[in-house]
């Protein structure tokens, strides 16, 4: 690090507070029954209600609710047994009804953390509120003409307000990293931030170390991966502690990230900020939960996802590093699960599942690739040496396309390895016919050079060959 | 025999379920009268003759079989302000002129499937702000019973049509009076529930936790059959609640032992003599027929203060979807916010830039800075006060409006002048408390109306009252009430 920029670093501290929107997985809109569901043609998925139709009223998605509820619970909110929604007026044509139904005055959950682990260890990061609201429409724009989608207005967001409790981007990306995997893990959302579903507003501001005030703080809008996000912030206290140092007073603004030039740019000045008129949103009874309504959410928690890899490791011997890799989500695990129970070659399905399998899941989405019990066939033919591991991972994408048993496949492909000395016997004639060279020195005591001769059974065989019984055989053959 | 067009819902409806009449031929008689009639009174913006015809045939079938709902087959006409898919819907605003929805209004709905026969949408003032259905694309309605006068409004073209005998009953909606006060002019009959009792869903909302979508009928019985036709649950409006009540039964009930409060009597000395003469009246037939009468006081000036400002407000954020972008006609401007500038600018009246204005202000937490926390306390105090006002009581008696329909024209150049009208409606709405107008008597050929205000989910007692002051009046108004055919109708 230049010493500049180390000597900024050294003398300022930032506040960091993140404002992260995230699309609840219910399938469906939160105020109409119209799907929600990231790539649909642009404007097929609408209504009256999303549309913002005069006379069209909301109806609330109970699913919404209870989909925010356990983000709350996930995250050791108070959920508010009664709260409710209100209007935030203002025009922009994202905005079909004129205004966003959100919660301002009383949102579903506050309070709660998220624990993060960076390489100054573990800390908690506090949380504000979760609130819950609709999302606008998506402005497309394209040459000189913005189209608008409205696929995407009335889609169900939670927004989740930390406090300004971070003080570097390695933990603003640890919160972000910790905050996705539980919401993933839980099935609140996708959390894709390449698809939307997950997206980042970040307040900053910086201040001298030892200051105990907050500096005047910079909101960079919309930011959409984990890394930009460390580099949005990386650039931001630099600029921000550069125009300190120079004595330069910061103006409160909405920035943006530029991607390309890896920058933070102003989008408008903060000052004068919009007064949204917020009402009582007259249209929607105050949301009351019930002690019965909660308990049935609360059973339907799954342990929190740290937990469920503890128990993979303990239960399935599963390494550790595979174990988070595996509870990125409820179903996951439980399709994992499945897996290793239907095995006693657990080692052996664990490295075919994560090697072969999870790279399909990403790109198809939660559908069982593989049955577990044609998994547990493989693996038995690879855990017992019948196939060689080339074979048992072509085998695995074999009999998920196919459908077919994985024994009879292998019969079927020659995958089965010969370990019988009759048919290796023509694999043995041939290497050494072809390597008298290497038969002599052995011969002579050059041990070694069966390796040679062996390596030529093998590829000839197309590496079905028992390389322990040709290797017996090629022994007694060479001593005669 | 009678033109069609005479009989009331309860008479119509009797003569087609005994086959002596086709809803055919109501239909078509129906909109012969409307020929007539239109070019004078304007009640219409959009009639539907076509549809009206396909669904009198439709209901011609059902009435030839056993089970056809009490109102199969009767013309009615909604107001423009209610969704009816495949018809235009203009609100009576330039910015909706050309808006065809592809949905359907809940009351329309339920009006369809019992069988109604919809003869058009008819007019109001501009997004149902106004008092006298003059400010509209379509030009004035003109009262029936005096073309020089206003209909009242906003729900004027709803209830000139019954008034003109241009449809059986039609179908309203009532934020502040709107539906009263013209009914009142017209010398008919409305309700408007309890808030919550008629889904508001396809009803282009003015102040979403005012607005009631309400029936305008000629007697308090058709006012009860509509209500059992329009009253209970709907899945697409939160705010609605569940209904199984047949309003018919229990109507001549009679008045003996009720507790009814009257207004305080300062109240009446704004009004015209016959609001006054037409109050007494009641009284005292309601007393001869055994009702205990007492004076009260209801905090009708707050609520009219209140109301304005809540109205206002919400009709600030209700009307923002009319951006140009969607609906009116799209502008130039270098901006997507000059663009709408300029649509909102050439799409709304006067009086909706007006009450936008004022409402966006009592929402602005610059300019308001917790007007609007305030005016949402008092509006909780309005309706403890009138809770315990009724607390005891059946019902209350007061003026609906405080003089019979005003000419045309009248307040053009004083707009805010006509808001004062509203100060014996408002109090319902803000309430969400159901209030019943029937028309209360007269000086020569324009009806004054009264009402009956009761509590939360009261409607059975109000139409009791109604039904009771109505069959002691019918005489003195000389209009016929369609008591004989009540017998007839068979319940929803």
């Amino acid at each position: 690090m230049p010493s500049v920029m180390q000597s900024l670093f050294e003398r300022y501290e930032a506040v960091i507070g993140l404002e992260v929107h995230v699309e609840l997985k219910t399938g469906r809109k939160i105020f109409c029954s119209c799907r929600a569901r990231f790539g649909d043609t642009p404007n097929s998925c609408v209504c009256p209600v999303c549309l913002g139709m005069p006379g069209a009223l909301p109806v609330l998605s109970d699913e919404a609710v209870a989909l925010a509820v356990k983000a709350g619970l996930a995250l050791g909110c108070r959920i508010n047994r009664r709260s409710w929604f209100d209007r935030k007026n203002y025009y922009y044509p994202d905005l079909p009804k004129g205004y966003q139904i959100t919660q301002l005055e009383r949102p579903i959950c506050e309070g709660g953390a998220v624990p993060i682990e960076t390489s100054d260890g573990k800390r908690s990061i506090p949380l504000i509120r979760i609130h819950i609201e609709e999302d606008a429409a998506k402005l497309i724009h394209r040459g000189g003409e913005t189209l608008i989608d409205y696929n995407r207005a009335g889609v169900p967001l939670i927004e989740i307000v930390s406090e300004p409790a971070m003080r570097t981007p390695e933990e603003a990306k640890a919160y972000l990293n910790a905050l996705r995997r539980i919401l993933s893990y839980m099935g609140v959302s996708d959390c894709r931030m390449n698809e939307g579903s997950l997206r980042c507003d970040v307040n900053i501001s910086v201040r001298r170390r030892g200051d105990p005030d907050l500096g005047i703080k910079c909101e960079i809008k919309n930011v959409n991966s984990v890394n930009y996000v460390g580099r949005a912030l990386e650039e931001e206290i630099l600029r921000q502690s550069a125009l300190l140092d120079a004595g330069v007073e910061i103006r409160p603004e909405t920035r943006r990230f530029n991607e390309d030039t890896g920058k933070t740019e102003k989008m408008r000045d903060k000052e004068g900020a919009v007064d949204y008129r917020y009402f009582t949103e007259p249209n929607l009874p105050p949301i009351v939960l019930t002690d019965a309504w909660m308990d049935a959410v609360a059973r339907s928690m799954p342990p929190m996802p740290d937990e469920a890899a503890a128990a993979l490791v303990r239960d399935f011997g599963v390494k550790p590093e595979n174990a988070a890799m595996l509870t990125s989500s409820v179903w996951l695990a439980d399709y994992f699960t499945r897996c290793a129970s239907a095995t006693p070659y657990r080692a052996v399905c664990e490295s075919l599942f994560v090697g072969e399998i999870l790279e399909r899941l990403d790109r198809d989405g939660p559908q069982e690739y593989l049955t577990p019990h044609a998994l547990a066939a493989i693996s038995a033919l690879l855990g017992e040496g019948k196939i060689v591991s080339g074979s048992a991972k072509r085998l695995v994408h074999l009999a998920a396309e196919s459908g077919e048993d994985p024994v009879r496949l292998a019969e079927r492909e020659s995958m089965l390895k010969i370990s019988d000395e009759a048919a290796l016997t023509p694999y043995i004639d041939a290497a050494l016919a072809a390597s008298e060279k290497a038969a002599a020195d052995y011969r002579r005591g050059k041990v070694t050079a069966i390796r040679q001769i062996l390596g030529t059974v093998m590829r000839e065989s197309g590496g079905r060959a028992d390389p322990i019984v040709a290797g017996r055989m090629l022994e007694e053959r060479l001593k005669n | 025999m009678k033109d069609i067009t005479e009989l009331t819902a309860a008479q119509l409806s009797a003569c087609l379920h005994r086959r002596e009449l086709s809803a055919s031929d109501a239909a078509s008689a129906y909109l012969g009268r409307m020929t007539l009639r239109e070019r004078e009174i304007n009640a219409y913006i959009t009639p539907t003759a076509r549809r009206a015809l396909e669904a009198a045939a439709e209901a011609d079938r059902r009435l030839a079989g056993e089970d056809a709902p009490a109102l199969c087959g009767i013309p009615y006409a909604a107001k423009d302000n209610l969704a009816v898919a495949g018809v235009r819907m203009t609100c009576a605003s330039e910015m909706l002129a050309d808006f065809v929805p592809d949905y359907t209004a809940a009351a329309v709905e339920r009006a369809d499937r019992a069988g109604g026969v919809l003869l058009g949408k008819t007019n109001m003032d501009e997004f149902a702000m106004g008092s006298s259905t003059e400010r509209s694309i379509a030009g004035a309605t003109r009262n029936p019973l005096d073309v020089t006068c206003s209909a009242g409004g906003s729900s004027g073209g709803s209830a000139a049509a019954v008034a003109a005998h241009e449809a059986v009953w039609a179908i309203g909606s009532d934020t502040g009076g709107s539906t009263r006060q013209p009914a009142s002019f017209c010398g008919l009959v409305s309700l408007k529930a309890t808030y919550g009792l008629v889904s508001r869903r396809g009803m282009t909302e003015l102040a979403s936790s005012l607005d009631c979508v309400c029936p305008i009928t000629r007697t308090v019985t058709d006012c009860a059959l509509a209500m059992n036709l329009l009253a209970g649950q709907d899945t697409g409006d939160m705010t609605s609640f569940s209904s199984d009540e047949d309003y018919t039964i229990g109507l001549d009930a009679g008045v003996s032992g009720m507790r009814i409060g009257v207004v305080q009597p300062e109240v009446l000395a704004e009004c015209e003599p016959a609001v006054k003469r037409a109050m007494d009246r009641a009284v005292r037939l309601l007393e001869a027929l055994g009702a205990r009468i007492e004076t009260v006081e209801l905090p009708l000036e707050m609520a009219l203060e209140i109301y304005m400002v809540v109205a206002a407000a919400e009709a600030s954020s209700n009307l923002a979807r009319f951006d140009g972008l969607r609906y009116g006609s799209a502008k130039e401007g270098a901006t997507a916010s000059d663009q709408m500038r300029a649509a909102r600018s050439a799409g709304f009246g006067d009086e909706v830039k007006r009450r936008i204005l004022t409402g966006a202000y009592a929402l602005s937490s610059t300019y308001g800075g917790g007007y609007y926390r305030k005016i949402k306390a008092a509006q909780a105090t309005v309706c403890r006060e009138t809770d315990a006002v009724l607390g005891p009581l059946d019902a209350v008696l007061l003026p609906t409006a405080s003089g019979a329909a005003f000419r045309l024209g009248s307040y053009a150049d004083n707009p805010t002048a006509l808001y004062r009208s509203d100060c014996f409606t408002t109090i319902a709405n803000l309430t969400g408390l159901p209030a019943l107008q029937l028309p209360g008597g007269g000086d020569g050929h324009l009806p004054v109306g009264i009402s009956f205000m009761g509590k939360k989910r009261s409607e059975k007692t109000l139409f009791r009252a109604a039904y009771a002051l109505e069959s002691e009046l019918s005489a003195f108004l000389g209009r016929e009430v369609g008591r004989d055919a009540v017998g007839y109708a068979k319940p929803f």
